[in-house]
């Protein structure tokens, strides 16, 4: 994953990142203006970005993206505190593996929306059955980082602690969590693209409300400005919370060793 | 009285096959109070195992080892270690990292506030406080280290290669300051190296191993004026025919080991 990276001239940097971006956008207008892509098939993007404007400003946006934040973020917060849990435990527990193991090993390949016909069965269409997805599809990138990063904490710092005085009972605290956080927050970003995506699919299938539901709709009536507005304020809320974690992230992790740095 | 009393340890690992293989087998020696005792020895002789077994780390299959008279169970805070690989902890200041042992010892905190001042300056790592061990050399990791298990004041300090991953010019600072450190704080030093000349140089005795299954080969008396200089010392002739002599006993392991490869199974 590529990240912005603070440096002098900074502006410039974001204006070369940017540029391709730009580009896209510029060949998008063009296409579509000259008639080279039909509009029935392609909204321009000023109309796009007209769409867009009333979209925030009506509200509408705002009440349907509150939905699926609250469904992305209440699944992702759901499995970070059974995913770590259960990586913790799976990793220091022989028993606790074993049960887990064929559990985390079958629902690894399963595609998590496949499971929404049977969530609709068990819970209706609801923000639950919504966050039990997103809280299954996010859970195993969380649990498998965890569970590595707990198994690959130097046994030298462990040894260290002991002949420094930590009974074994404190090493979980004081060395194994503060040794696999680097591990255990690479499984935590690789979830939060994980619960917007499955946000969205979700609410395509089983949702009366919900950004996955807006696009649905105007995708149905043939809105497709409105479609692509709500699909872009979508990507860019993403976006950002993405770059939000990252930067959590390095805070987390000032004192982390970059080891495959350059 | 033996500070380190080791008899008869042995260590089995199992092997891959099911067959079991002795890392070390029948060890016994003494290192006594306040003596600074360097173990060689080829690789793979199991010096770094028998290091653990007296640290308490791992388990031995049979035998004993004895500290100050008392039966070793597991680590303990009259032993000290220092890794090869330091192993500091790295979401924590240089501080914080000399500050561990004594936060555990449940010190008052103007007691550890004290301690920590005081073995920073020792190893000359004033105005390091601060970093975090990312931003040290290999040199002043080393000296995080030394200094973080000084500061728990135990009676015996064991190292495992502690300058092996440092330059030639830092290990001999670090050397010098080791052996100053020793000399004003009274510790009982056991230190395993594959390098003779380091175990020369630092050394009361020397205990040579022999290769796999490892066995005290032999025990060199290292008697060394050490009121000179380190030139004067490595220089000297008496320093040559300790190095040449122990050296001559790892390389007959060595040579022994290589032929048993090169042999092969049959």
């Amino acid at each position: 994953m590529t990240v912005f990276v603070k440096a002098p001239g900074s502006a410039l940097r974001l204006l070369s990142r940017g540029a391709p971006i730009l580009v896209l956008l510029a060949g998008w207008e063009l296409a579509t203006r000259s008639g080279l892509i039909s509009t029935q098939v392609l909204p321009t993007f000023s109309s796009v970005f007209v769409a867009a404007v009333d979209l925030i400003a009506s509200g509408t946006l705002g009440r349907h993206l509150a939905v699926s934040l609250y469904r992305a973020l209440g699944g992702l917060a759901l499995s970070m505190l059974i995913g770590i849990a259960l990586g913790l435990g799976m990793a220091t527990s022989r028993r606790v593996e074993n049960f887990f193991d064929p559990l985390v090993a079958l629902i690894y390949p399963l595609p998590k929306t496949a499971l929404v016909p049977l969530t609709m069965v068990w819970l209706g269409v609801t923000d639950r059955a919504a966050i039990l997805v997103i809280l299954l599809a996010c859970l195993l990138p969380i649990v498998i980082n965890t569970y590595h990063g707990v198994r690959a904490v130097e046994r030298t710092l462990i040894w260290s602690a002991r002949s420094l005085g930590t009974p074994t009972r404190g090493l979980f605290v004081r060395i194994v969590i503060p040794a696999a956080m680097p591990a255990i927050l690479n499984g935590i970003s690789i979830a939060i693209p994980l619960a917007f995506i499955v946000v969205i699919s979700v609410e395509l299938v089983a949702s009366k409300v919900g950004v996955g539901n807006l696009i649905n709709g105007y995708g149905g009536v043939g809105a497709y400005d409105y479609m692509f507005a709500t699909i872009g304020t979508f990507v860019l809320v993403a976006f950002i919370a993405d770059r939000l974690a990252v930067h959590v992230r390095s805070r987390i992790l000032f004192w982390h060793e970059q080891k495959d740095a350059p | 009285m033996a500070k380190i009393k080791v008899r008869g340890l042995t260590k089995s690992f199992q092997a891959i096959k099911g067959e079991t293989v002795d890392a070390i087998s029948g060890l016994s020696f003494d290192v006594g109070e306040n003596e600074f005792v360097s173990i060689v020895g080829p690789s793979g002789c199991g010096k770094s195992t028998l290091l653990y077994i007296v640290a308490g780390f791992i388990a031995p299959t049979r035998g004993d080892v004895r500290i100050g008279g008392t039966p070793i169970a597991g680590p303990g805070p009259d032993r000290g270690i220092v890794f090869q690989e330091y192993a500091l902890f790295p979401w924590k200041t240089v501080q914080d990292n000399v500050k561990y042992g004594l936060e555990e010892k449940r010190l008052p905190r103007e007691e550890q506030e004290r301690i920590v001042r005081k073995y920073i300056r020792l190893m000359g790592l004033d105005g390091f406080q601060h970093k975090y061990p990312k931003e040290l050399s290999g040199g002043m990791k080393q000296r995080v280290a030394l200094a973080r298990t000084l500061a728990y004041d135990p009676d015996v300090l064991l190292m495992d290669e502690p300058f092996g991953a440092l330059d030639a010019q830092t290990r001999e600072l670090q050397q010098d300051q080791l052996l100053s450190v020793w000399r004003e704080r009274k510790k009982t030093v056991l230190l395993v190296t594959h390098s003779v000349d380091e175990a020369v140089y630092l050394s009361e005795r020397v205990l040579v191993m022999t290769a796999r299954p490892g066995r005290i080969k032999s025990v060199v008396d290292i008697a060394l004026d050490r009121s000179r200089s380190r030139e004067e010392i490595v220089t000297s002739a008496e320093f040559a025919a300790l190095r040449n002599r122990v050296w001559l006993e790892v390389r007959e392991e060595v040579l022994k080991h290589y032929d048993g490869v090169r042999e092969g199974p049959r």
